[in-house]
């Protein structure tokens, strides 16, 4: 047992990292989760679980300033509870379904305004929207997305090539809501 | 702006949008099933990622880290003053939602749990569950089931809890000095309404909690802490 506290030794920061956010951002997370599965004992479980992820990725915590921590924090809870009501609902694998290269074609061709894609960002699933803002706002990498959101790597891009296709809309229902 | 960057800035709204949502919801009473889940991550999360022992650490810089392990526990309160010292060993610093527990003089103490203590009074009724073992905690849970009543045991080497967090916002009793079995300690009470004694009985640091609970009741229950292994 001692190497236990051995092994904290050498990573004091990031223990008071982790104290931090449980501190400052546990009922912002709890909220996010409840606001999908309107359980809260379910939503207590998927900050429980966003916790073990965060405490996986603790050292991207360091640079993030207070309103990326937010979004970090609630894009991962946001991603549990998905994942906890897609399995209480037994709902299909995202990478089932991908869009056709048509569907791409056609709207890498589309220039759109700003407004237009504000309109679109509403148009996501939260899915795609965690996804799409950990890659465009926040600039993660396909592997970080899917080691942050514990996905595969392919599902991030599938995720990816629907979330930029329903942004590329125009005056159409999105189809990969 | 490309539309890189367009998707990069409607997605920032868009987040922070759903935060705001989000932060208009009341707040929520975390179970204390939860509160203990966490505090048991927390202090064993770091072992997720780093399972090699690296270096030889002094005992006592490893028990000073170790102390943290007693953070993000409801179970120790207080309010939201300055510093002051209780008696000679315990110092509390408070900050604006929350405080901090100095013990010193951990030189002669034990490093590593040499007795064992429980409650000794008759706790029919609840169920007993030892929550965490090791050589410097031991910490004891006691529910009744089917209800939110609890109480919980709690002793822990002076370098454990050298230094320790405590959740002491709107609190509704700030830490105040007591005695307990002639060993000096502190009473305090959460904004949830749990009611927390800590003592020191110079070799170790115990505490027993509950909710709801009065104080005089909890106080009996603190009375009758005995020692488990002899």
């Amino acid at each position: 047992m001692l190497q236990f506290y051995l092994s904290l030794v050498d990573n004091t920061e990031e223990k008071q990292r982790v104290e931090f956010l449980y501190m400052n951002y546990k009922q912002l997370m709890y909220k996010t989760a409840l606001a999908i599965v309107h359980s809260p004992e379910l939503a207590e479980d998927a900050v429980h679980e966003a916790f073990l992820r965060v405490i996986k990725n603790i050292s991207k915590f360091f640079s993030f300033s207070c309103n990326e921590n937010a979004s970090y924090l609630v894009i991962i809870v946001r991603g549990i509870a998905l994942n906890m009501l897609n399995r209480q609902q037994r709902l299909t694998e995202l990478d089932e379904d991908l869009p056709s290269d048509d569907d791409i074609e056609a709207a890498a061709e589309i220039r759109l305004s700003f407004e237009d894609v504000l309109k679109n960002v509403d148009k996501l699933s939260p899915a795609l929207k965690n996804v799409a803002t950990l890659y465009y706002a926040h600039r993660l990498s396909e592997s970080e997305i899917a080691e942050m959101l514990d996905m595969k790597i392919n599902t991030v891009r599938v995720s990816l090539m629907r979330a930029r296709a329903v942004l590329r809309q125009m005056g159409k229902e999105n189809e990969y809501e | 702006m490309n539309d890189r960057e367009m998707y990069a800035q409607a997605l920032r709204f868009s987040m922070e949008s759903d935060i705001a949502e989000y932060e208009k919801q009341p707040d929520h009473k975390f179970s204390r099933r939860f509160e203990r889940r966490m505090k048991k991550l927390i202090s064993q999360g770091n072992t997720l990622q780093y399972t090699p022992v690296r270096a030889r650490i002094p005992l006592k810089k490893a028990l000073a880290i170790a102390a943290i392990i007693v953070l993000a526990s409801t179970l120790l309160v207080g309010a939201t003053v300055a510093g002051y010292r209780l008696w000679e060993s315990f110092y509390i610093r408070d900050y604006s939602d929350f405080s901090t527990l100095y013990i010193s003089q951990i030189e002669g103490a034990p490093k590593t749990l040499e007795e064992k203590y429980d409650i000794g009074a008759d706790m029919s009724g609840y169920v007993r569950t030892v929550t965490f073992e090791n050589e410097y905690m031991f910490l004891v849970d006691y529910d009744i089931p089917n209800t939110d009543k609890w109480v919980a045991f709690e002793q822990t080497t002076r370098g454990i809890s050298e230094q320790t967090w405590l959740d002491t916002e709107d609190a509704i009793v700030m830490p105040r000095e007591v005695t307990v079995s002639g060993y000096k300690g502190f009473f305090c009470q959460d904004k949830y309404g749990a009611r927390v004694l800590v003592w020191d009985t110079g070799d170790y640091i115990l505490s027993a909690g509950g909710n709801p609970i009065s104080e005089e009741e909890l106080m009996r229950l603190a009375e009758s802490v005995q020692r488990i292994d002899n």
